[in-house]
């Protein structure tokens, strides 16, 4: 393996003539899951808080 | 016996609603004339590109034609009653529902694939052709029907529920515009029977049996 | 099993725990699975570094049709068996396949416009998906559509069922139909004939997707539950008043 180092991995990856296509998929899809967890997270807080108030009336 | 006097009532009563609500079929034919001519507006009008697309391009504009009236096939039923009336019939829902389909396809979907004839020669269609294709598209307007059955029970008794409709029967009406798109490309050269017509067939086929039974399964539950 | 599952109370009890163990398990997955994706799996042959894209595209593509199984078995248990938590499961999981088929159409066309030289092409299999993306948003318009809730998550597992047919054409539809698309090279009769250097970081990231869903199908069933438990609150105190 030439590339020993992670950092000479990225600058080779960095210099590939497609890199501009390979590095919006991989932030999309981490911004998809990091979106969907973020939904999830306040969904989950919202009712969670509001029937536990419920449960105590 | 009485079932098929039941089916036949249902057909006929839904034939002369459709020949007499909002103008029958001048609505939808008009506005499948006024799309399809938009298509050179759009397309330009030159003779090679439109014998190239012209004919396919029919089925896009039959099928927002048959999207239109879609609407009106449980709606008015169901708000004013008739299709309690329905459930207490000796036929099964699902005839019903096929005969209310089968009576809009008599009803609009005929006199669309006619139209269609001296809109295929617009499209530069030649004319052994265009009858071909409008055969071709009376065969894919039962699936458009079949299909647009089952959305529209589904969406039956939402306001303004004619996008929704669309949106719920785009995934059913993507096979038989493809196949009979492709035959409307196929039937200059090749006739009426090419492989994609006999794929359009198989699709009608299974949206007329399968969408009544999927649309009174909806049916049942929007009157239950 | 599926009875032991139908009482919402039990549920509630094991996602309390398996839902931080799934979304833990998720974000191990990540962790490993997307540097090694990135930069340490070896380049393609043929097609060079874009190649990288397929373990984000793939796994999106695999489990925008498994949710949708998922769903459709959830539609069907639901409206057969009247299965308390399957309609939740069912609405709280579309959400979450439209992503993963959003996320594959795009990366897809990331992908498409390197390898093919162009953005989007209406080849079978990207029409189908494009067609599985749809149906996951009209199953989400027909939820919203409808005002009782009983009568749309029946509709909608109705919906579900019938749409289930664009599964199959999905997944065959690169044998079915000449398309740009390449063949099916990882489920196919005979074994893979992907290499293990490549394989095994993809099967990592599916992985990772899986436990994804996982965890955000909890989380979702979870605050349905929990809102539905408001709303019936509430609907007891207006009949009490």
């Amino acid at each position: 393996m030439s590339d020993a180092t992670w950092f000479d991995s990225l600058a080779h990856l960095m210099a590939d003539k497609n890199w501009g296509y390979i590095w919006p998929c991989y932030a999309l899809a981490v911004a998809t899951f990091a979106l969907l967890g973020l939904r999830a997270v306040l969904l989950l807080r919202r009712w969670e808080a509001r029937a536990k108030g419920v449960e105590k009336t | 016996m009485s079932i098929l006097r039941a089916t036949a009532a249902v057909f006929r009563r839904d034939l002369a609603l459709a020949w007499a609500a909002g103008g029958g079929a001048a609505a939808p034919v008009g506005f499948f004339i006024g799309a399809t001519t938009l298509i050179p507006l759009t397309a330009g009008p030159d003779r090679a590109t439109l014998a190239l697309i012209g004919a396919p391009l029919l089925w896009l504009t039959a099928a927002l034609a048959a999207l239109m009236v879609l609407e009106r096939l449980f709606q008015a039923d169901l708000e004013d009653g008739s299709l309690d009336q329905l459930l207490l019939s000796p036929a099964p829902l699902e005839l019903l529902v096929a005969a209310k389909g089968a009576a809009l396809w008599v009803a609009i979907g005929a006199p669309l694939a006619l139209a269609a004839i001296p809109m295929a020669l617009a499209m530069q269609t030649p004319p052994h052709a265009a009858p071909v294709v409008a055969l071709g598209l009376l065969v894919g307007l039962a699936a458009f029907i079949g299909a647009g059955l089952f959305g529209a029970a589904l969406a039956a008794g939402v306001r303004r529920g004619g996008v929704l409709i669309a949106i719920l029967v785009l995934p059913f009406f993507a096979p038989p515009i493809i196949f009979g798109a492709s035959a409307a490309s196929a039937a200059v050269e090749h006739g009426l029977f090419t492989p994609a017509f006999s794929l359009l067939c198989a699709c009608a086929l299974g949206a007329v049996a399968l969408g009544p039974i999927g649309a009174a399964a909806a049916l049942r539950l929007h009157l239950e | 099993m599926f009875a032991y599952f139908a009482n919402p109370e039990r549920f509630m009890r094991i996602s309390a725990w398996a839902l931080p163990i799934a979304a833990a398990l998720a974000v191990l997955l990540f962790a490993i699975g997307l540097p090694w994706a990135f930069l340490f799996a070896p380049p393609d042959f043929r097609q060079g570094e874009s190649a990288r894209i397929m373990f984000v595209h793939v796994p999106a593509a695999w489990w925008a049709m498994g949710i949708y199984t998922f769903m459709a078995i959830a539609s069907f248990t639901g409206l057969v068996w009247r299965h308390a938590l399957a309609d939740v499961a069912a609405r709280a999981a579309a959400p979450i396949g439209a992503a993963y088929a959003a996320l594959c159409l795009i990366t897809g066309s990331f992908w498409g416009q390197p390898t093919w030289g162009t953005w989007w092409e209406w080849d079978a299999r990207l029409t189908s998906m494009l067609v599985l993306f749809l149906t996951y948003v009209g199953y989400l318009a027909l939820w919203a559509a409808i005002e009782d809730e009983t009568r749309a998550a029946r509709l909608a597992a109705i919906l579900c069922l019938a749409g289930f047919i664009n599964i199959p054409i999905v997944h065959f539809s690169v044998d079915w139909w000449n398309s740009l698309h390449q063949t099916a090279s990882i489920i196919r009769s005979g074994g893979s004939s992907m290499d293990k250097s490549m394989m095994q970081p993809l099967l990592m990231m599916a992985g990772a997707y899986l436990a994804a869903f996982a965890a955000l199908l909890m989380a979702g069933m979870r605050a349905e539950v929990f809102r539905r438990r408001v709303s019936a609150a509430a609907l007891r105190r207006a009949r009490a008043s």
